[in-house]
């Protein structure tokens, strides 16, 4: 290979030209939640050791790690620390929302650093966020906020203002991939390093069963008594241990080794938590999404959840699908619940938990819609950008042929007056009302669709909604004469 | 043989149970001389193999592994001196020995009837290059981490000492070089370590606090790793730019990107390589790196509430006002030498947070001894006791964490 093409394969490697901003979106909303967890699971210990601060003593010796001590930064007092809280929570739930994205990541990212720095001080550093810190300004090298973003939905909505198609959005960038591979890379460094660790310090001997026996012994988590009797499973498991570490690079090589590699460490981390009480160590975990092609999920998902050929297949695939997309969110939210408030947790959730029940369906909705309106193009760049389940065909029924094919019993004046939802089954929404329904259909909207219902608001909306339609050619909304 | 229980609370048990206890030991106890029950501790057994520790809950037997200064081979005889002193006759005369910690020290047959003329040791002086230190100097160690002192104090026998680092609970021994001493080693970095002086009946002076300085080696002080790091990052940029120079934003982003990605992986391979910590969150990963074999000891750390009523109860740190994820020796620390008045606070937060008022604390460091058929119970030894049953001869009365 000469150097020419070694480069060039280097540079598709790490700047692929088609690598999905959805994929980078949808990591980024991972961790963003993960941040607002990871705020809320230290703050106890930070807040508790910074009030001790402020009355004077110290927690314990104060031995920072190297950048607080280049940055001169001493122990911080109760009234610093409820400043970067503030700041640094505000950010987590910008960048989560999507919205000033890249300024979130650069906010977040040395702000939640400095959280962690500030917890270890006291004690020591520990293992567990290395590659979720290094995540979090990995998101802000790349164009994170693209997709499933607020950034997204107002760009959008710009575009539409602009008279242009509000549903062209993004798909890919040749920079989306890379905040993903510096984070794959950091991972395997991550699993690799203490395989090979133990390999060259402690040699094949850490396979010997008492190794294991006494670590979960040391550390006494609630099923280490069951483990550690057992000579034959800490043998085993030190075996599986040892091998899923010193081979973790293999999902670099051949990416489909994810699907043994990450259930593996999935595991392994599940077994330490009950054998050694480490914690779920879920800040490690969750920042291995960055191997999933996150943008092809709900296609499996769909792929998963028709029936198959043979019945054991769609047994198969009906599993995988319950455990990844069902019983894998809800431990997760087992883990934030214990943490968080539920409302948070809640707010974090149904816009996963919505979607994915969304992905699910095969039968998809018609918002029939007057492209030639500006206010109409950036109401569907709104919507569209919402449409996280990907259930919305948006037509203009001025320059779309197959509104006239899919719907023959609408009519050009009926269309040119309101906008339609039609749902399957023929269920034809018009106005306010295919508003309020696709507030309901859509998970983003759906904590505002109950207010749609309350006595007086349909009457008022349909008034609000019959004057804009009405006057949109004289209210400035940019409507032209397309059709 | 002598047996000469001092306190009320010494209970004498059965000697026929012991035998019929299995002994975790493969060599066995040999013939058994001797038991006595430590006051709300273990129960300590003499050996022809050595001093053993029963767990009559577990119902095992398990050898003590003695440290510094206590005897090697059969044990005949035993009885408490004071709560941190257990006495025991060996082969080649008596020793006294720390019960929770196995350090030990041996009595000099002159002042064994002697009646003691004073209590616990002087305060320490420590001095070097022939001047007194005050305490808390701070001093700088050779490249080993030690160094060298002059320690005087007056202690019943004569002082011998010892030293722990700041948040450490073991004290360890300080070594005598002629009229001198060496402390340490310590790790790099600067850190406070006490210094105490320690009389034959193993009872403590007040702790000497000192800082310590022990230079990293050459190529990992700052002053030459972050010029290196920083220049290598530096060149790594330079190396990615200067090509791509005029061929437009594209090639350079993904230049500086690139350079980027050199850094931070380089950085951790270098972190993971060294090993080092304090580079978070570029760290090195020899966690659980050490080995067990058959028949290797763990210790666990545990705190015991006894509540109105007999009722015993584990508690964690936290539920006393120590703000620790985990109950580990290091958490301990402020309650082993805290002194009287921080167990007092710890006690009275945790009746606060239990709802009942806390009787004693107990200390504990169970013992866990790895087998074929799993890890057994191997006893626990009493590291601390509140309130103490008599003064208690603990160091660092309100000294530092």
């Amino acid at each position: 290979m000469n150097q020419a093409s070694f480069r060039s394969r280097l540079t598709a490697y790490w700047f692929p030209s088609r690598a999905s901003l959805v994929r980078l979106g949808g990591l980024r909303l991972i961790l963003f939640a993960l941040l607002i967890f990871d705020i809320f699971n230290y703050g106890q210990t930070v807040f508790a050791d910074a009030a001790r601060v402020s009355n004077g003593e110290l927690p314990g010796p104060w031995r920072p790690v190297l950048f607080l001590e280049l940055l001169h930064l001493g122990p911080p007092d109760l009234g610093t620390i409820r400043i970067v809280f503030a700041i640094l929570l505000a950010s987590a739930c910008l960048g989560f929302a999507g919205l000033l994205t890249r300024l979130s990541c650069w906010v977040a990212a040395p702000l939640s650093a400095y959280w962690t720095a500030v917890a270890y001080a006291y004690t020591q550093p520990h293992h567990d966020k290395v590659a979720f810190s290094i995540a979090l300004f990995a998101l802000a090298l790349g164009p994170s906020g693209a997709r499933l973003s607020l950034d997204s939905l107002l760009a959008r909505y710009r575009r539409a203002r602009r008279g242009e198609d509000p549903l062209q959005v993004p798909k890919t960038d040749p920079f989306a991939m890379f905040p993903i591979r510096l984070i794959q890379w950091t991972l395997v460094i991550g699993y690799t390093a203490p395989g090979w660790s133990k390999l060259l310090i402690a040699g094949p001997q850490w396979m010997n069963g008492y190794t294991l026996m006494g670590i979960m012994m040391e550390h006494h988590g609630p099923l280490a008594p069951f483990f550690a009797s057992r000579l034959w499973l800490c043998v085993l498991g030190s075996v599986l241990v040892f091998f899923v570490q010193t081979t973790f690079a293999a999902v670099l090589i051949w990416p489909k080794a994810r699907w043994f590699y990450l259930p593996g460490a999935l595991f392994f981390h599940t077994m330490t938590w009950l054998t050694m009480d480490t914690g779920p160590y879920i800040t490690l975990w969750l920042v291995l999404c960055a191997f999933l092609p996150l943008e092809r999920l709900p296609l499996v998902a769909r792929l998963w959840w028709r029936r198959s050929r043979t019945m054991l297949r769609t047994l198969l695939h009906r599993t995988l699908l319950f455990l990844l997309f069902f019983a894998l969110p809800a431990y997760v939210l087992w883990i934030f619940a214990r943490i968080l408030p539920l409302w948070v947790v809640l707010l974090i959730a149904c816009p996963f938990v919505d979607s994915l029940v969304l992905f699910l369906r095969s039968s998809r909705w018609d918002l029939i819609y007057d492209g030639g309106c500006g206010i109409c193009r950036r109401a569907l760049a709104v919507l569209a950008a919402s449409d996280w389940g990907m259930r919305l065909r948006v037509l203009d029924f001025r320059s779309s042929r197959a509104v006239s094919l899919r719907h023959p019993d609408l009519t050009y004046e009926e269309m040119d007056t309101d906008i339609h939802l039609v749902l399957p089954g023929n269920r034809v929404y018009r106005g306010f009302d295919a508003y309020r329904k696709l507030a309901w259909l859509i998970p983003l909207y759906s904590p505002l669709a109950p207010f749609l219902y309350l006595p007086g608001v349909a009457s008022l909306g349909r008034k609000i909604y019959r004057h804009v339609a009405d006057h949109r050619s004289r209210i400035g909304c940019g409507w032209d004469q397309a059709g | 043989m002598f047996i000469a229980p001092l306190f009320s609370l010494t209970l004498l048990l059965q000697s026929p149970a012991f035998p019929a206890l299995p002994c975790l030991s493969p060599e066995g106890t040999g013939k058994i001389h001797s038991h006595l029950k430590q006051p709300f501790g273990p129960v300590f057994v003499a050996a022809e193999r050595g001093l053993f520790v029963a767990d009559l809950e577990a119902r095992t037997l398990d050898l003590l592994d003695l440290r510094d200064g206590a005897p090697r081979g059969e044990i005949f005889s035993l009885r408490f001196e004071n709560p941190s002193c257990l006495q025991v006759r060996a082969k080649d005369g008596i020793y006294n020995i720390h019960p929770a910690w196995l350090f030990g020290r041996k009595v000099a047959s002159k002042h064994r009837k002697e009646k003691e003329p004073w209590g616990p040791p002087s305060s320490l002086v420590a001095a070097r290059g022939g001047s007194n230190l005050p305490p808390g100097s701070r001093l700088a160690t050779d490249a080993a981490g030690r160094v060298r002192l002059a320690l005087k104090a007056k202690a019943w026998g004569g002082a011998t000492f010892r030293w722990r680092l700041q948040g450490h609970h073991l004290w360890r021994p300080v070594e005598q070089v002629g009229s001198q001493y060496l402390l340490g080693p310590i790790p790099p970095g600067r850190h406070k370590v006490f210094v105490v002086a320690m009389d034959e009946n193993l009872r403590f002076s007040s702790p000497f606090p000192l800082e310590l300085l022990r230079p990293l080696p050459k190529g990992l002080s700052k002053a030459v790793l972050i010029p290196v790091a920083g220049g290598l990052v530096l060149m790594v940029f330079l190396l990615s730019v200067f090509p791509v120079l005029g061929k437009g934003r594209g090639p350079l982003r993904r230049a500086l990107l690139s350079a980027v990605a050199v850094s931070v992986l380089g950085l951790q391979v270098f972190a993971a390589i060294v090993p080092h910590a304090k580079g978070w969150p570029f760290v090195g990963f020899t966690m659980y790196t050490q080995t067990y074999h058959a028949q290797s000891l763990l210790y666990r750390p545990v705190i015991r509430a006894l509540l109105e009523g007999g009722k015993e109860v584990e508690v964690s740190p936290s539920e006393g006002g120590i703000t620790v994820p985990y109950t580990t020796f290091r958490s301990l620390v402020p309650l082993l030498n805290g002194g009287p008045l921080r167990l007092e606070e710890f006690r009275e937060t945790l009746g606060r947070n239990l709802g009942a008022p806390v009787q004693r604390l107990r200390i504990l460091a169970e013992r866990t001894r790895l087998t074929p058929g799993g890890p057994k119970p191997a006893g626990a030894l009493l590291l601390g006791l509140y309130p103490p049953l008599h003064r208690p001869s603990s160091p660092d009365q309100g000294g530092g964490k």
